[in-house]
């Protein structure tokens, strides 16, 4: 079952309207898999309709005192049951209202730590459910966000009544979400965690097979749960289970060492988080640190003149001006391209115990597009929330040079994104801008200050420009032309 | 390749064990013959079921590999202290 919930701010997924509710009641674009229930807004409030169907097992995940295990331990989002009238009333038990969450991030916009973490997360959600007598009936990722850097369920009609003898029917689910994804980062490549992009449902295991190692035909847990999986899958496909693997079943006991034994894979799995590109920008950015200091304290001095509720950091390599953002109160999307800078940037989120920081790693040449069923089940970045700043330091000669994107194409995409700006313009004089062209032809003749202030003067109004020290770096704050 | 050579001969008795166990349940769930639409459940059943014997040995292995661990540092913090 998927499905999301969206943050308070404006601009949240799409909704569509639902052929029987009753017009103000809109339903999650995302929100249709399960026949449990699903996911609504009405006046601009997000609920969820819990089905009479699900009722029993709903009844049963209270009573067992799951929720307050699951919720003691900040595994699951809260929710109320509330007195509103259900879109669907033929088909209703009650209606929830949820904890919402600061903002909808997916899988393969996480590095391998988020990754693990929330697949740890799982697990132990599922170990906890079998304790009380409950089993997760499904293990998407999508049903787990992060909230102040700890991954959470959001899905509360995640759960049904264990039966004995009975298989967990999300394994497949878990080890093409999780495990395939992980392994294939350790083991091959980090950029393979975008696979599950390409997928309805994480990365088919027959895929994963094929693309691990040979090595990992000898490690048990790869073979057992990808390769052999794998095989098994491929080789029932199509028919029932056979009725002596039907009469034996699988004891509780056999399924908490199944569900243990996974739990032992992920937490041993580690990924060394160095190697690529941009992994040491932070200290090779070429700043003296006299200017890097001033560049610290203005872009302070702006964001807070600003105050925003939401800045997001793009390009934001470790997250160092993510944190001044988060100085000023804001919650900060800490977005970079380089899967090993946010790796460190989230363990730096885990080692100091910080709030509101939420890195993501997305590639701005190609960021997250509309994915899923009709284009409309998973929202792009740029349509899931909106930011009240955008913070793009350092990034526009990645865009415009890198990516050979012109200047006015990426005024006219940040104006798109929030109110406001904060932008560093690195000239070509600049040693970082002297790498991207030391192997190719200079073909960017508009890439001057005046081309930069000419294309983004077009979408923005400017508040504040100030050249960084003796960098030849300029910041300008700017605004977005509302006219 | 080498790598994988390299590990075996590291490990030879957990790879050996692998190996082994690897050839009986490839032989057991290995597809006869390729399915033009694959149903993602069964065969994900079959294998949580057959499986459960060697889930259960490994996870016995885990156990008595962290009770000896265990034994040795309390071993070495007695003699330490």
């Amino acid at each position: 079952m998927v499905c999301r919930l969206v943050p308070e701010t404006d601009g949240g997924p799409r909704v569509v309207t639902a052929p029987f509710p009753p017009p103000t009641a809109e339903v999650l674009s995302a929100s249709f898999r399960d026949p449990s229930g699903f996911v609504f807004r009405r006046d601009g409030v997000l609920y969820r309709q819990v089905n009479r169907r699900y009722a029993e097992h709903f009844a049963a995940f209270h009573a067992s005192g799951l929720y307050e295990a699951l919720l003691s331990d900040g595994l699951l989002i809260s929710h109320e049951t509330v007195d509103v009238e259900p879109p669907r009333p033929e088909i209703a038990e009650l209606v929830i209202r949820p904890a919402l969450v600061p903002f909808i991030s997916y899988p393969y916009e996480w590095c391998f730590g988020q990754l693990r973490d929330a697949a740890l997360a799982t697990l132990d959600i599922q170990l906890l459910a079998i304790q009380r007598g409950m089993v997760l009936k499904d293990a998407s990722a999508f049903n787990i966000q992060f909230v102040d850097g700890r991954p959470v369920l959001i899905d509360t009609l995640s759960f049904e009544r264990y039966r004995d003898g009975q298989p967990w029917t999300a394994y497949r689910q878990f080890c093409e979400h999780f495990l395939a994804p992980l392994l294939l980062i350790r083991d091959v490549d980090p950029w393979l965690g975008r696979l599950p992009a390409l997928s309805a449902d994480g990365i088919p295991l027959e895929v994963a097979s094929r693309l691990l190692p040979l090595r990992s035909w000898v490690s048990p847990s790869s073979l057992l749960h990808v390769h052999l999986h794998a095989r098994s899958v491929r080789k029932y496909g199509g028919r029932a289970v056979p009725e002596k693997v039907q009469r034996r079943g699988l004891s509780r006991k056999a399924l908490v060492n199944l569900i243990q034994g996974l739990r032992h894979t992920v937490a041993a799995l580690n990924w060394k988080a160095v190697g690529t590109e941009w992994a040491n920008y932070v200290t090779e950015h070429g700043y003296d640190p006299g200017d890097h200091a001033e560049k610290r304290r203005l872009v302070g001095e702006m964001l807070t003149g600003i105050a925003p509720g939401a800045v997001w950091d793009l390009g934001s390599n470790t997250g160092e001006f993510s944190r001044i953002a988060r100085a000023t109160g804001a919650f900060v999307l800490s977005v970079d391209m380089d899967p090993v800078a946010v790796e460190r940037n989230y363990r730096r989120v885990l080692s100091d115990a910080e709030t509101g920081i939420h890195p993501l790693w997305v590639d701005l040449r190609n960021p997250t597009p509309d994915l899923g069923w009709a284009n409309v089940e998973r929202d792009s970045l740029a349509g899931r929330s909106r930011a009240d700043v955008v913070l793009a330091l350092a990034l526009v000669h990645h865009l415009a040079i890198t990516g050979n994107v012109p200047l006015p194409n990426i005024a006219r995409w940040l104006a798109r994104l929030a109110p406001n700006l904060v932008i560093e313009f690195v000239p070509k004089t600049d040693p970082q801008v002297g790498r991207l062209l030391v192997s190719r032809e200079d073909v960017f003749v508009d890439y001057t200050t005046e081309g930069f202030e000419a294309a983004f003067s077009a979408e923005f109004q400017l508040a504040r420009r100030v050249e960084v020290g003796q960098s030849g770096r300029i910041l300008y704050q700017y605004e977005r032309r509302e006219d | 390749m080498i790598r994988l050579v390299r590990h075996l001969v590291r490990h030879p008795a957990p790879a050996a064990g692998m190996l082994w166990f690897g050839f009986i349940v490839f032989h057991m769930v290995a597809p006869s013959r390729a399915w033009a639409y694959l149903d993602p459940i069964t065969g994900s059943i079959v294998l949580q079921v057959l499986a459960a014997g060697f889930v259960a040995g490994l996870a016995t292995f885990r156990r008595t590999r962290a009770w000896f661990a265990g034994l040795f540092r309390k071993r070495t913090a007695d003699r330490e202290s």
